[in-house]
């Protein structure tokens, strides 16, 4: 992301090596994946076209969703395609991520995994850095017991701004990172929001788009019908339960 | 001395369906589109027997058959196709050469000079040559004469004539038709009308005379073309043959009695075949720096597997190494081979390597991908490593495919104009909703049994079926969808679509809702 | 709810944007009055080419039609628009046709078609806003929002409204549909926004593609067409839903909550866009009236010095009478200009010498005759209806001229330059979907093989029908009710009658008084300097617009080459009205179906009914036209005419029931056709009569008639006719005949009016094949191509008739055919007692191949001075190698005592310009001279006829097969032509043409020729089948078969079929060659063009 002075003051940039990133609760993880995604997007390297690498087991898939590419127009790692490997169980998951990172062939991977254990984190750390990658570790429910992982993570998902043109509608994606453990500074939150028009993430509670939105919330705000309530009972038509 | 060989009938009639493929044999042609139209290029013996021709236009073919099935022409694939059986005709000969004159034409030149004692002499050679070919379903005929162009003449038009003895070629072609010169049409329509119908016609005639004669805009050369293919065919002038690839510089061959069948079989032969060609390369100081074993299937084709080296080598056990973790099960051996050759294509001096430069994906970094993919799908099956591409449709599950993934490419996605999720359920899940009709957002839903409130919402998004798939015995016919990105009070946003329009499709279902996915 | 809301779409497409719209005009008109819309506007993609219809449709339904426009500018950018009053609809009309034709052509005379190299494509429109705008006083604009609002199209888009609104004369709105992409409410508002800061108020539109949303398949199919792609591959091309219908008011109200407004602006927009079609007064141009008399004075003049012309001994009474009735009908109805218009094409071409006829209604009136538009003398036939301009339908009268097809276009440009370009144009011809192309397409689309898309389009016989049947795809072996299969021929069904592209008209022209570029686009043709409007027959029709048929004959080319002939000839000066009338020898001809050659009658269906028909005078003739068509075949009536006509069954009229009418109500109708309708007048007649239409009922009849009208009205006026007749007493089963008649009429009508011109060319050219045969023949030959048959049938055709026919020979030969003395030829049997008949010298056009500037090039050098030899031809002549390869190929050096082969050696052995260096390198620089070249057969001979001249004077090739053929007992078209009833023979013969028509029900009519003549083969659908690849395939085919005779025509029924064609390739071997016992790398021999291809018809 060229972009960098949009990210919030300390927040620290994607680099190499290996994260978790945790979602604060289940319902946060969509949250948590698109920021696993953002750190493991270094900075373009030279030369290097390297491209993403997403891991998960199979029953993972089937209960959470499986990756949907329209999707991740967010950060791609290293934006040059994008593998996914479904494996059978976590033991593969690991097998299979340590191996990406350290063929040196992909940029960055996130792998989806609910407790490594110390020992397989500390391969992992290795290997990313073997491989020069950067990797993340993507969990379901919050970061308990030792990881051999440069930083620890918790996200959670935050309400949207209104849309610039439609007060009714959700606005940009938003998210609250919080970093839960660093290995070379201070823990902190940040609060984080998607920018369509520069497809990046940017401080929430900065950047050029706050004033642009103000605008159009006000424009929207003159146009539409007054007190039109999507909920309210007054509205014409009657009830469905589906 | 030259062999001419010439193959009918090699493209392969692409029998469709099951039912036709023992039943009692359709009419098949191949047909290409050219001035005059669809034309048919190539036909079967089912529709030779009724009468349709090449050339045919195919508006007449199917006045006369109806039933004839017809495939357009894949002319890459038919010289694909030639090239191969070339390669695989290099067994006879290390030079081989492709005679592309024409659709239903084709054929190959070989030069036999001294080689045919080694099948037993020359009609032993042709008898032999001609059942191989017979039995890998390739009609073809076989001549032999002193020169390329009588041996051609010989084998399309010889009838029973297939081998001009030395010197015997003037004889032997007298009486066949002025075709058989290998002439354009238009030099043939002349000549005829000059009543010049066989090649024995021109003999007394004045060679500067009949040159002289070809007038139009190729003029001269036409003319010198009709005398320069009599001499080649009599053997006065000498005709060049560009083989179809250079004999590689360094080979090993095996040849076995047995055709071979099993990949064990291979492996067994392939250390002498390395050794062999480690020493020819340590001779001349050279190593390989790309490999190739090709194995001669008795079925006319050939199958083989190439091996690039990072860094020139004559080492047999590196030289076997590589081939073994390239996989000899790779070759497709078919119904088995009778030979087999090791050969290094490109060979260099053993000198120090240069490192991969920087730029697009070096080949480095491609190999390292190649190896990576390799291993994981080694280990966890080739369908569980994908990468995804664009398909072009609206319907979500359709709009992107998931393709093994190799490191040749990855499929690139258009920047999406509408907001698409980060995570989808396939099959989507079925949530319980509360919503305005006929057509907002809905106020609450359930999923996975948990109740949530809906904040704020947008939509719908209508997307129809793909009418155009539809099946009409599919017990529920696909409803159009409305799909709403919604915020719950909790700030998760999730992407939900209500299946079936109230009062307009499928009154007696009522609309169902489903979660579809979730974004960030 | 919103019962109040008033609403108008004003973002329509028809089916008039090309593979775009998927409704009829009609449909949308019903279904917005039926959900009711207060209005709908029409705006196809940069064309008006579908208003009249839709404005037909709307005045029957009494709904208000705005008639607008797409227009679609040269960067993509779009804006609709709607023309307030007739002046603005005129400067939109100029503003398409300035797209379609680049520029106006104002003066026809500076017209110069090839010059212009950036010439706009038929069916091209290329505008940009800045023209638009230049001609936009008086249009109301909508400017289309983008699909798609993100930060960077918004801005654009802003930008562009900011300026155009700046530039455009007149209202200019934002109109914005709900487009369901999600974000519709966001969408609104921002438009809305939009809309605010450029002043442009924000219109409510829903960008309708079709009037239902269960046309949304076939929408995707059209733009699948459209596109060039399958289903399968056109993914995001397509529109994602279903939702570009008519909607109703108050869905669309719902859809706009908030923006309530923009809904109420529609009706502005239609309260202001007052213009209608009906306003188009329609002129009709003055130039041929005389300045100080009115039209009908000049008319009236003109016909009756035309009356002294064609009567010197005094107008007879009864046409006299006719002439004030009719100039008296026209005076009232006002067609007087029509009628002036058309005499002064007529008498433009009678100064060029461009023979020509008219024909139609109006045509055979007794005013056409004197005015000289016809040949047909009134007082010698009497047409059966006076009626000749439909009084009460105020339709102008309807006059097609045919004139000499070489020479058509001259009169065509003499219009452009009478009337001017922008005052006249041809009218265009909407090409349709049939059930063919219907399929083809939509099997394309589906991803359906070639195959089955062929197999399918192949079962339709002449493309003509309701679509593909159920049955007709079981008979290809498919089953219909595959899934895929169903699907596709559900969408053909839907498809069929969809409008594909406009095309010219084969030579209607209309001609204004004002610009016409004003009344209706004018685009540029596929043909260099021919431009054509927008509208075709029938808008012209419904708008009530003077329309001339400008139309091309063959068959005049060939009648004027005759006169021309035999004046120069034989000193005889004969034109169209002066040939001798009734000759007995003519009819008597014709009875013997001696008719090779003859206008209309020489096919083989018209040959077979002349001995039964015995014509023996006009208006037999008139009969023999029109008897042969779908309609009689169709209604059953040949063979109850026949009968009658043979007093095997009695004349006797059908009457109603006596309470019902008086009984000899269709005797008045059918009294001339003893009783039996076979005319189309006659059956619209009936209807009239017999079932009492009315006045707008025939009318309606006549419409629902008309091809590829979609079916339904068909069958209600079926059932009205003949649930009428019979309530008045008429048998069902004769009803029935009469209402399947008007079916087939629907496709092919042929009026009496139309046959009696017909017949008069008939027998023109049958007194020139009586009574001058060598003439007749270079006559046709000169003018090639036309008629049923190859130059070979004709030459052999006037041989039989004692014609000395000559080869072409670079001394005696011009271009043409000519005629030329005889000489020492030996005087023919039948030309006995009559003065010295010339021989035809074949012409040099009859060469393959052969240049026309290089046949002047050796007449004109030649002079009187005949060529010597080959250098002395090329040095006079200057003549190419090419032409004296061409000359010697076709064995015209015989002056020279040059054979084929001798010839070409001589000419191809001519000194070079330039020696080629190539040789002296090669050693070739020998000394020339004569070649041991092979001698040729007479086989041969005859087969290098055939390639270079396509046919042979020398012999027939069957001559020389005729021993062997002999051996397996075949005999001779001319044995064959005596032997009796049910006797079994064997015949072969080269076959000439090949017939499976679609009413024959599967059976193959086949024409042999062998040296004596043909033979006329029926092949039954069961033999046919089994030998189907020898019945389609052969060249020479050898049949065994049942002889069957009846009133003087002979078949020969085929038991069994046998290829010959192989023997036709031993013609071409010299005896030295013997065939190669290797056959099969030498190409077929059906491949060997021996001789030219049959004419099949299938």
């Amino acid at each position: 992301m060229s972009d960098l002075p949009s990210f919030p003051e300390g927040f620290p940039l994607p680099e190499r090596g290996l994260e978790e990133v945790a979602a604060a609760e289940p319902q946060d993880l969509a949250a948590a994946l698109a920021f696993a995604l953002l750190r493991v997007s270094p900075e373009p390297e030279k030369g290097l076209r390297r491209p993403g690498l997403f891991v998960a087991a199979k029953a993972w898939l089937r209960e959470r969703g499986r990756p949907f590419a329209q999707g991740w127009q967010m950060p791609t790692p290293s934006g040059c395609g994008l593998i996914v490997v479904a494996v059978a169980d976590e033991r593969q998951v690991i097998w299979a991520l340590e191996e990406a990172l350290k063929s040196g062939a992909v940029g960055g991977a996130v792998a989806a995994l609910s407790a490594p254990d110390f020992v397989a984190t500390r391969r992992l750390a290795f290997a990313a850095k073997a491989g020069g990658a950067a990797a993340a570790i993507l969990r379901t429910t919050g970061a308990e017991g030792l990881s051999a992982a440069w930083r620890r993570w918790r996200i959670g998902s935050l309400a949207s701004a209104p849309q610039a043109f439609d007060v009714r509608a959700p606005g940009p994606a938003r998210l609250r990172a919080e970093l839960t453990r660093r290995r070379d500074g201070l823990p902190g939150v940040w609060e984080l929001e998607w920018d369509d028009d520069r497809r990046i993430w940017r401080d929430a509670k900065s950047g050029p788009a706050a004033a642009q939105q103000a605008r159009g919330l006000r424009l929207a705000a003159g146009l539409a019908r007054d007190g039109l309530d999507p909920f309210d009972p007054a509205s014409e038509g009657s009830r469905q339960v589906g | 001395m030259t062999v001419w060989t010439r193959s009918t009938r090699h493209q392969k009639a692409p029998v469709r369906s099951a039912e036709a493929s023992d039943q009692k044999p359709i009419p098949f042609a191949l047909v290409e589109r050219n001035g005059r139209g669809l034309c048919l290029r190539a036909v079967n013996g089912a529709a030779q027997k009724l009468g349709l021709w090449r050339g045919q236009s195919q508006a007449d073919a199917r006045a006369m058959a109806p039933d004839l099935v017809t495939v357009p022409a894949d002319p890459a694939a038919e010289a694909l196709a030639l090239q191969r059986l070339a390669l695989w005709a290099e067994r006879f000969s290390p030079c081989v050469a492709l005679m592309a004159d024409g659709p239903g034409v084709e054929g190959l030149a070989l030069d036999m000079t001294g080689g045919t004692h080694l099948f037993g002499g020359e009609t032993a050679f042709i008898a032999a040559f001609e059942a191989r070919l017979a039995k890998a379903g390739i009609l073809a005929r076989v001549a032999m004469a002193d020169s390329l162009g009588a041996a051609w003449a010989l084998a399309r038009f010889g009838g029973l004539t297939q081998i001009a003895p030395v010197g015997g070629a003037r004889e032997a072609l007298a009486d066949l038709p002025v075709e058989a010169l290998r002439l354009d049409p238009e030099a043939v329509t002349l000549l005829k009308r000059f009543g010049l119908q066989r090649i024995g016609d021109l003999y007394p005639l004045p060679r500067a005379g009949l040159a002289r004669r070809f007038r139009g805009p190729r003029a001269g050369a036409m003319g010198l073309k009709v005398v320069e293919r009599l001499d080649q065919a009599l053997g006065f002038r000498a005709e060049p043959v560009v083989p179809v690839r250079p004999p590689p510089a360094y080979r090993s061959f095996q040849v076995f009695a047995e055709p071979i069948t099993e990949t064990a079989g291979v492996a067994l032969y392939l250390p002498d075949l390395a050794k062999a060609l480690a020493e020819q390369l340590q001779r001349d100081g050279q190593g390989a720096r790309r490999l190739t074993l090709t194995g001669y299937r008795v079925d006319g084709a050939t199958t083989s597997i190439e091996a690039g080296l990072s860094a020139a080598s004559a080492q047999p056990s590196h030289l076997l190494r590589l081939l073994k973790e390239k996989g000899l099960e790779a070759l497709d051996l078919g119904f088995g081979i009778d030979a087999l050759m090791l050969s290094a294509p490109v060979a260099e001096a053993s000198v120090a390597q240069q490192e991969g430069l920087d730029g697009e994906r070096s080949a480095t970094e491609v190999a390292a991908l190649a190896s990576l993919i390799d291993r994981l799908q080694a280990k966890l099956g080739e369908d569980a490593v994908q990468t995804p591409r664009p398909r072009g449709s609206w319907l979500p599950e359709r709009s992107e495919g998931w393709d093994a993934a190799s490191n040749l490419g990855f499929g690139a996605f258009d920047p999406v104009l509408r907001p698409r999720p980060i995570l989808l359920f396939h099959p989507p899940e079925r949530v319980e909703a509360i919503a305005e009709l006929p057509d907002s957002a809905p106020a609450r839903f359930t999923w996975r049994r948990v109740a949530r409130r809906v904040v704020r919402a947008e939509g719908p998004e209508r997307i129809a079926p793909e009418w155009w798939r539809l099946s009409p015995a599919s017990p529920r016919p696909p409803r159009t969808r409305d799909y709403y990105r919604i915020e719950d009070e909790t700030g998760r946003r999730y992407w939900l679509f209500r299946e079936g329009l109230y009062g307009r499709e499928d009154q007696d279902r009522t609309p169902e809702w489903w979660l579809h996915g979730v974004f960030a | 709810m919103g019962a109040d809301l008033a609403y108008a779409e004003l973002d329509l497409r028809s089916n008039f944007s090309f593979l775009e719209g998927a409704s009829h005009a009609d449909e949308l008109v019903l279904t917005a009055k039926a959900l009711g819309l207060a209005a709908i506007g029409l705006a196809d993609r940069n064309s008006l080419a579908g208003v009249v219809r839709a404005h037909v449709a709307a005045k029957a339904q009494g709904f208000r039609l705005l008639i607008g426009c797409r227009l679609v500018f040269l960067d993509g950018t779009e804006l609709i628009v709607y023309p307030r009053d007739r002046a603005a609809y005129g400067r939109l009309c100029r503003l398409l046709s300035l797209g379609k034709m680049g520029d106006i052509h104002e003066g026809a005379e500076d017209q110069d078609p090839d010059a212009d190299e950036d010439r706009i494509a038929k069916g091209d429109c290329r505008l940009t806003f800045e023209q638009a705008a230049a001609l936009g006083e008086g249009l109301i604009g909508l400017v289309p929002a983008p699909l798609h609002l993100t930060t960077k199209t918004a801005g654009a888009f802003e930008a562009q409204m900011t300026a155009w609104h700046r530039a455009w004369p007149d209202q200019l709105y934002l109109a914005a549909a709900p487009l369901r992409q999600g974000d519709d409410r966001a969408r609104l508002n921002r438009l809305a926004g939009i809309a605010q800061r450029t002043a442009a108020p924000l219109i409510a539109t829903n960008g309708v593609l079709y009037h239902d949303p269960s046309r949304r398949p076939l929408q995707d199919v059209l733009a699948c067409v459209r596109q060039g792609c399958r289903l399968d591959e056109a993914g995001l091309r397509l529109q994602a839903h279903a939702e570009r219908f008519l909607k109703r008011p108050a869905e669309m109200a719902r859809l706009f909550r908030g923006h309530e407004e923009a809904l109420a602006r529609t009706m502005a927009v239609v309260d202001a866009a007052r213009f209608s079609l009906d306003e188009l007064q329609y002129d009709y141009p003055e130039e041929p009236i005389p300045p100080g008399k009115t039209a009908d004075q000049h008319l009236a003049d003109l016909t009756w010095a035309g009356a002294e012309d064609r009567y010197p001994d005094g107008v007879p009474a009864k046409v006299r009478q006719s002439l004030i009735k009719e100039l008296d009908l026209i005076a009232r109805v006002n067609y007087a200009p029509y009628f002036l218009t058309v005499h002064d094409l007529v008498t433009f071409a009678r100064r060029q010498a461009i023979l020509c006829q008219g024909r139609g209604s109006a045509a055979n009136s007794a005013v056409c005759y004197c005015l000289g538009i016809t040949a047909v003398d009134p007082a010698q036939i009497d047409l059966l209806f006076e009626r000749f301009i439909s009084e009460e339908r105020r339709e102008p009268p309807d006059i097609d001229v045919d004139f000499e097809h070489e020479r058509r276009e001259e009169v065509i440009q003499y219009i452009y330059r009478r009337y001017g370009r922008h005052r006249a144009a041809i009218a265009a011809t909407v090409i349709r979907y049939r059930p063919r192309s219907a399929i083809r397409d939509v099997g394309k689309v589906l991803g359906l093989t070639e195959d089955v898309t062929a197999a399918l389009a192949n079962t339709v016989w002449g493309s003509h029908g309701e679509g593909v049947a159920d049955e007709h795809v079981r008979a290809v072996g498919l089953d219909p009710h595959a899934p895929r299969l169903a699907l596709a021929l559900d969408l053909a069904r839907q498809l069929l009658g969809f409008p594909r592209h406009l095309s010219q008209h084969v030579g209607g022209f209309i001609l204004t008084r004002g610009d016409l570029v004003e009344t209706v686009p004018v685009g540029n043709a596929a043909m260099a300097a021919r431009t054509f409007i927008e509208w075709d027959k029938d808008d012209i029709d419904a708008l009530k617009m003077m329309k001339v048929d400008v139309l091309a004959l063959g068959m005049l080319s060939a009648i004027r080459r005759g006169f021309d002939l035999i004046r120069d000839a034989y000193g005889r000066d004969l034109g169209l009205a002066t040939v001798p009338r009734e000759d007995p020898a003519v009819y008597q001809m014709l009875c013997q179906a001696d008719s090779v050659g003859v206008f209309q009658v020489e096919s083989r269906a018209q040959m077979s009914m002349l001995p039964r028909l015995k014509p023996v005078c006009f208006y037999d003739l008139v009969i023999q036209v029109a008897i042969v068509r779908p309609g009689p075949i169709q209604g059953d009536m040949v063979h109850p005419y026949l009968n009658r006509r043979a007093g095997r069954e009695p004349v006797a009229f059908p009457s109603p029931h006596p309470d019902h009418g008086p009984p000899d109500e269709l005797e008045r109708v059918l009294g001339k056709t003893l009783g039996v309708p076979l005319f189309q007048e006659q059956a619209m007649r009936i209807a009239m009569e017999a079932a009492r239409f009315t006045g707008d009922e025939a009318n309606g009849l006549r419409k629902a008639m008309a091809a590829f009208r979609r079916v339904g009205t068909i069958a209600f006026y079926e059932t009205m006719m003949v649930e009428r007749m019979v309530e008045r007493g008429y048998g069902r089963d004769f009803a029935e005949r009469c209402f399947n008649q008007i079916k087939g009429f629907g496709d092919y009508g042929f009026p009496e009016s139309h046959a009696a011109s017909f017949a008069h060319l008939v027998y023109v050219s049958a007194w020139l094949k009586r009574w001058f045969p060598e003439v007749f023949l270079a006559a046709l030959i000169n003018s090639q191509p036309m008629g049923f048959y190859a130059p070979a049938q004709l030459v052999r055709d006037a041989v039989a008739h004692g014609v000395v026919v000559r080869p072409p020979d670079l001394n005696a030969s011009d271009w043409d055919c000519r005629l030329e003395e005889k000489g020492t030829a030996p005087a023919s049997p039948t030309a006995s007692g009559r003065p010295r008949r010339r021989a035809v010298r074949l012409g040099l056009r009859q060469i393959d191949g052969f240049r026309r500037d290089w046949a002047l090039a050796i007449m004109a050098a030649r002079g009187d001075q005949p060529y010597a030899d080959l250098e002395d031809l090329r040095r006079r002549s200057g003549l190419s190698g090419a032409a004296l390869d061409a000359l010697a190929a076709a064995d015209a050096l015989g002056s020279l005592a040059l054979t084929r082969r001798t010839g070409l050696w001589a000419a191809r052995g001519l000194p070079r310009a330039a020696p080629a260096p190539l040789f002296a390198a090669m050693g070739l620089e020998e000394a020339d001279g004569p070649a041991p070249l092979p001698p040729s057969s007479a086989s041969q001979e005859v087969v290098q006829d055939y390639q270079t001249l396509r046919l042979s004077l020398k012999a027939h090739p069957l001559s020389f097969l005729r021993q062997d053929l002999g051996r397996l007992g075949v005999q001779t078209a001319a044995q064959l032509a005596v032997a009796a009833d049910g006797a079994r023979m064997i015949s072969a013969g080269v076959v000439l043409v090949r017939q499976r028509p679609g009413s024959a029900k599967g059976v193959c009519f086949m024409t042999l020729e062998d040296e004596t003549g043909t033979v006329n083969v029926v092949i039954w659908p069961k033999l046919f089948k089994a030998n189907r690849p020898v019945a389609m395939g052969a060249r020479l085919l050898l049949i065994r078969g049942r002889i069957q005779r009846a009133e003087g025509v002979v078949h020969l029924v085929a038991d069994s079929l046998e290829d010959r064609s192989a023997d036709l390739a031993s013609l071409s071997q010299s005896s030295a060659t013997r065939p190669s016992p290797h056959a099969s790398g030498h190409r077929h021999p059906r491949d060997v063009r021996i001789l030219p291809r049959s004419r099949d018809f299938h």
